[in-house]
């Protein structure tokens, strides 16, 4: 299996913070299955540039406050 | 689980009985050299049968086949799955329609010994179904591939 992409999200905090939206009112509302929505917010699927868009708009944030790039070395050894 | 997986899940298992049985059936055909034509074609029309009343059946119960699925088209992760599904599966396909071709081809000679009665019918039979097989076993590795992206998803 490929080691997980250097990119973490914060889609779980902002469906919480969205008044608990459940992964499936996400998934409806970017045109997705929830199966998919759970992957993208576990990283074990990283979307494409449009649906990182769609998640960032239906919170209302701009996409860097939905994905963070963090680089291996960034993750293991902040020194 | 996704319908699509369950679909996939629907379709290996099918897959495995149904196709399993006529393979069975077929090869232990050979194996006592009673190689019948009209009851092996008759056996094949009935597993096709069978195979699409049970997966189209299995569908349904498992509420897979609604409407709104049937309508809905596979997101980017799905497609992205089904895309290397296809990729493995035409790459096993292309590397056992000639094997099998080969095999058939290496072993006329022994079949028609085999099946004095009727060699040339015999030899025939065999051989579409060495290739119906491939495709049978195709089949299932895309299906199977399908399984493996959707559970490392999940």
């Amino acid at each position: 299996m490929p080691a997980p992409p250097p990119i973490s999200n914060t889609i779980r905090r902002l469906r919480f913070d969205a008044g608990e939206m459940t992964q499936q009112q996400l998934a409806d509302r970017i045109g997705m299955t929830r199966q998919t929505v759970a992957a993208i917010e576990q990283n074990k699927y990283s979307p494409s540039l449009e649906a990182a868009f769609r998640i960032a708009e239906v919170f209302g944030v701009e996409i860097g406050d939905v994905f963070q790039w963090t680089p291996a070395a960034r993750r293991t050894d902040p020194k | 689980m996704s319908p699509r997986e369950r679909t996939a899940w629907i379709a290996v298992a099918c897959t495995i009985v149904v196709w399993g049985y006529y393979f069975a059936a077929f090869w232990m055909d050979v194996a006592a050299r009673q190689l019948d034509g009209q009851q092996i074609l008759i056996r094949f029309v009935a597993c096709m049968v069978v195979s699409l009343v049970v997966m189209i059946g299995l569908n349904m119960a498992t509420g897979v086949m609604t409407r709104r699925n049937i309508e809905t088209h596979p997101d980017e992760m799905e497609r992205q799955i089904e895309g290397r599904a296809d990729r493995i599966g035409f790459r096993v396909l292309e590397a056992l329609v000639p094997l099998a071709l080969i095999a058939g081809l290496l072993s006329a000679g022994r079949i028609a010994e085999a099946f004095p009665a009727d060699p040339g019918g015999s030899t025939a039979l065999i051989f579409a179904n060495g290739v119906l097989a491939v495709i049978v076993f195709t089949e299932l590795v895309r299906e199977l591939t399908h399984i493996v992206g959707f559970r490392s998803a999940a």
